[in-house]
């Protein structure tokens, strides 16, 4: 067993994003985003890594979707109550990091959803809705066959995690 | 198994125990420069329970694989001198920043569904909240570097 050491503790070497994207998007060019990209990507664009019919491919269609739904519901929750704009914007650039991540940038497109109730509350269907999403792509990660996949989405999965702590925090001063 | 040196699920898991050594380390340190009653000190303590907890379970878990796990070492270097409560922060998000990319390293290399990968997908996300919790600002993907 090889000794502990600083350099061991404080050096490990982290993998970089670039190269988690490549590994789900295979060798196909990264597809342009705007309008008319499709919610779901066609299986046979992502399908190059781990083979035509892999779970993994599903996995990086149903992050896509609930990523494009968190961020309509941001856009919803900033256009109804404004004064949110500056908390929440650093968690909506984290969803469209991971969506670029993923091979599927941001769609511009999508409308804003519709935000009822008071601020309190939208927070609130914000924070479940960021909960759900970070047990989903955690129970995916689990499953994944491609470990770099699997890598990613546990990083969203904790990315999520974040948010929820974020939003408990808002929540809490009722800001 | 046992026979196979270079297993890479075995080696991630001794890397991981190795950084929870060091982690609990760094915590016995923070704990000691925060004033007892700060309320940092509740935070500490806490890390310091979830990290002994994580290095007790990856110790049991290297003897079921039949390997011996590392030990911990009688001292570390610590990457910044810890003074205060400020430097003490500083060292913990330092800590769980690296055991984030220890857990995500664990995910990567283990197969799908084995325990080890369910146990590095919680540890990371237990690790990037942490870090939050300890001042850490929040990133779109704890425990990847980013390109």
């Amino acid at each position: 067993m090889s000794p502990l050491s600083r350099r061991a503790f404080l050096g490990v070497a982290g993998s970089v994003v670039g190269a988690v994207a490549i590994g789900c998007d295979g060798s196909s060019p990264q597809r342009p985003g705007g309008a008319g990209d499709p919610a779901v990507p066609p299986p046979e664009a992502r399908s190059e890594p781990t083979g035509a019919g892999s779970p993994d491919v599903g996995m990086i269609a149903s992050a896509v979707v609930s990523h494009r739904a968190l961020q309509a519901s941001y856009r919803g929750l900033t256009r109804a109550h404004p004064s949110t704009r500056p908390d929440v914007e650093v968690l909506v650039d984290h969803l469209g990091e991971h969506l670029s991540a993923l091979g599927h940038p941001v769609s511009p497109t999508d409308p804003p959803s519709r935000t009822e109730g008071n601020q309190t509350r939208a927070l609130a269907r914000l924070r479940a809705a960021e909960a759900t999403a970070g047990a989903d792509r955690a129970a995916a990660s689990l499953v994944a066959e491609s470990g770099d996949l699997a890598r990613v989405l546990a990083s969203v999965a904790a990315c999520h995690a974040q948010h929820v702590a974020l939003l408990d925090d808002l929540l809490e001063t009722g800001r | 198994m046992s026979s196979d040196e270079t297993d890479p699920l075995v080696q991630q898991v001794q890397d991981v125990l190795a950084g929870e050594h060091a982690a609990l380390y760094a915590y016995s340190v923070i704990g000691a420069r925060l004033d007892p009653v700060a309320p940092e000190t509740r935070r500490a303590v806490q890390g310091y329970d979830v990290h002994r907890r994580r290095r007790d379970a990856l110790v049991h878990r290297l003897r079921d694989l039949g390997e011996q796990p590392v030990v911990a070492e009688p001292g570390y270097a610590l990457p910044l001198p810890v003074r205060d409560a400020t430097s003490a922060a500083a060292l913990a998000r330092q800590v769980e920043d690296r055991c984030a990319v220890l857990y995500a390293a664990l995910v990567a290399t283990t197969p799908a569904s084995s325990p080890e990968r369910s146990f590095g997908s919680t540890g990371l996300a237990d690790a990037a909240t942490r870090a939050l919790g300890w001042g850490a600002p929040p990133t779109a993907f704890p425990g990847v570097q980013q390109a």
